[in-house]
């Protein structure tokens, strides 16, 4: 059951933590927000998601620090990420290599590829 | 006689001496083309012809010269003594009469005596032309002196001496001309090392040993040193820096066709282009020298990567709210909007963001057609208070839904500036849109006007007891797409409102504005604008 996984969502845009966690949760997925870098790596921390979907540029730790920071963290090292950008290109090797990065989605993005990557990601069915 | 006028150290021939010279050309001739030069007297200076001091033995001399019938008298004398002598020694008068033998005696003595006398006038008359040969002159008397047996001769001397005149004339005119030339050249290197040193490019040149042809001013500068100095040293002596000096040698030992080279050299803070070509040198283009050209391009590198950090931003700026409107229509098409409450929310959401999108791309506008100088502006005398009454009750919904109080204190509508109305709008409702935006609920916005009649001008602030900006981030505060990152959190925003304000104040109305600020005690924004009239 999609229910039982924990996806965290980290964007400082309200509306975009709306709508993607809207998504997600009609999906049957379990959706904790966060508005900054920072509060996403501790509600991380709190909460054990199995994946996080942030975006690039917030506040205070942006979201490839996050996504570093994550990486040494114990129980979340592991963790999948999407990250979604708005800059004008891909993030490259050098920029993802020291994170759990899997997939970086450019904005405008889709919902429905979001939740395509997340259940590919997770290997888990649609929920019923 | 030749009717030049003769020159000092000439000498004043007779007429007959000179119709002999005509009569020989063939001795003229030879004397100008054959006569080797260096036999001839060394005339230092066509000049030096002053007349020289008349010499009173040479006066008392030349009246005892004997010339022309006067040859004759000792030789008359010798005669006429030998005869006599021969004539009467072995006769009775020799013996009988007692003053015959010492008169024909005395006869031959004064004949010898003059004859010995004679040729001693005649070497002293000689030595004294050939002192004044040496010295490059001749007195112009001197012809009296001289024997008449030798006067062709000095003759064609004084002919010598005139292709010498002439030949030393024209080797002065030719140095006159190599000096005019040789200053001139001068003139015209000062003047094109002035203007290769008023270059504000580094220039180098080397030749085909590195060693430095010439280097200007400014090239001087960047690798300190002393031009005048490094000319002739090797580049790599001079040029510390091997990624220059490297760069000039390579291309210098290459194919002449193949010597350019172009790199991108970094020195401080400053960027150049560094261009180096061949100078041409032998037909094979084996041994040339090479030129290298430093361009400075950091104003243009700066440009380009403002352009481009202008052009990220504004991407990045559109495709946020191009990210709401995209997913929440894609959220209704899909039905995930279950009821009516929340398809009304996406609707609303979409409509935000769209307002949004629209109001980033007229400041985007509006800025780029202020610096570009292209905005439309509509003046006319505006009643200023009037203009900020509108911006205030169109922005006191907001503030009362964040339960802020909201204070104005304006100017009576005497008081005009010459502006443009919407754009004077636009200014004030960012400025209060922004202290409502960053004020924390309860808090407080005041707009005050400020109207001061002897500085003809008109002061609007708008104070809130917000978060307030970093001291160090002040500075930056107008600056396009910068926003203060630890207020982030408190509104979104594009970093474009307030350097659009600043262009509209400053660069559209002539005014000024000023911002005063407290980490957790608030901002104030001031406007200040001329008054009309």
């Amino acid at each position: 059951m999609n229910s039982e996984v924990k996806i965290l969502v980290c964007d400082d845009e309200p509306h975009i933590v709306h709508v993607v966690s809207s998504k997600l949760r009609n999906a049957g997925f379990e959706v904790i927000t966060a508005v900054d870098g920072e509060e996403a790596f501790a509600v991380a921390q709190q909460e054990q998601p199995q994946l996080i979907i942030t975006d690039y540029q917030m506040p205070f730790l942006s979201g490839l620090e996050l996504c570093t920071k994550l990486r040494s963290t114990d129980g979340l090292s592991d963790v999948p990420v999407i990250m979604l950008t708005a800059r004008g290109f891909s993030l490259g090797d050098d920029d993802t290599g020291n994170t759990n990065i899997k997939k970086v989605l450019p904005k405008p993005f889709s919902p429905r590829e979001i939740l395509r990557t997340v259940e590919d990601l997770l290997s888990v069915g649609p929920a019923n | 006689m030749s009717d030049k006028p003769l020159k000092p150290w000439q000498m004043a021939m007779p007429d007959d001496q000179v119709a002999q010279v005509k009569r020989a050309p063939e001795i003229e001739d030879s004397a100008t083309t054959d006569a080797p030069l260096a036999e001839l007297p060394t005339v230092d200076k066509p000049t030096v012809a002053t007349a020289p001091t008349s010499r009173p033995a040479s006066d008392v001399l030349a009246r005892l010269q004997f010339q022309g019938a006067w040859a004759v008298l000792p030789l008359g004398l010798l005669l006429v003594g030998v005869i006599g002598w021969s004539r009467f020694f072995a006769s009775d008068a020799m013996t009988s009469v007692w003053w015959v033998r010492p008169a024909f005696g005395g006869l031959i003595g004064c004949a010898l005596g003059i004859i010995v006398l004679s040729h001693w006038m005649r070497r002293q008359a000689l030595r004294d032309v050939a002192s004044q040969l040496q010295t490059g002159s001749l007195n112009a008397d001197m012809h009296r002196h001289v024997p008449a047996d030798v006067k062709p001769f000095l003759a064609l001397l004084n002919q010598h001496m005139h292709v010498v005149e002439d030949k030393s004339s024209e080797l002065m005119d030719e140095m006159r001309q190599l000096q005019v030339d040789v200053t001139m050249s001068e003139t015209r290197r000062l003047r094109q090392k002035a203007v290769i040193d008023s270059i504000r490019d580094p220039i180098i040149a080397t030749d085909s040993y590195d060693q430095i042809l010439m280097m200007n001013k400014s090239a001087a500068r960047l690798f300190e040193c002393d031009a005048e100095q490094s000319l002739r040293k090797n580049v790599k002596d001079v040029i510390a820096d091997p990624q220059i000096s490297d760069l000039i040698c390579s291309a210098r030992a290459a194919d002449a066709r193949a010597a350019d080279r172009r790199i991108e050299y970094e020195r401080g803070e400053v960027v150049y282009d560094v261009h180096i070509k061949s100078l041409g040198g032998d037909s094979q283009g084996d041994q040339h020298g090479v030129v290298c050209v430093m361009r400075d391009v950091t104003q243009e590198r700066t440009a380009a990567r403002k352009k481009s950090d202008f052009v990220s931003h504004v991407a990045h700026e559109l495709r946020t709210p191009l990210s709401s409107i995209r997913a929440y229509v894609e959220m209704l098409v899909d039905g995930e909007a279950e009821d009516e409450a929340s398809r009304r929310e996406y609707y609303d959401i979409i409509q935000t963001s769209a307002d949004r999108l629209g109001r980033l791309i007229d400041n985007m506008l509006n800025i780029s057609r202020i610096e570009a100088g292209t905005v439309r502006v509509n003046k006319g005398p505006q009643a200023i208070s009037v203009v900020v009454k509108e911006a205030v009750d169109i922005m006191r919904p907001n503030a009362e839904a964040k339960k802020l109080k909201f204070v104005e204190h304006l100017t009576p509508v005497m008081y005009q500036v010459e502006a443009d109305r919407d754009l004077i709008l636009q200014a004030v409702l960012n400025l209060i849109s922004n202290a409502i935006k960053y004020t924390p609920e309860g808090g407080e916005v005041v707009v005050q006007m400020t109207a001061d009649e002897n500085k003809g001008r008109v002061v609007i602030d708008v104070a809130d007891t917000g978060v307030g900006i970093p001291e160090e981030d002040l500075p930056r505060m107008f600056e396009k797409f910068f926003r203060v990152e630890q207020n982030n959190k408190f509104a979104k925003g594009t970093g474009l409102g307030l350097n659009l304000v600043k262009r509209i104040v400053e660069d559209v109305h002539g005014g000024q504005i000023a911002l005063r600020s407290e980490v957790g005690k608030g901002s104030t924004f001031s406007i200040a604008l001329p008054l009309a009239g």
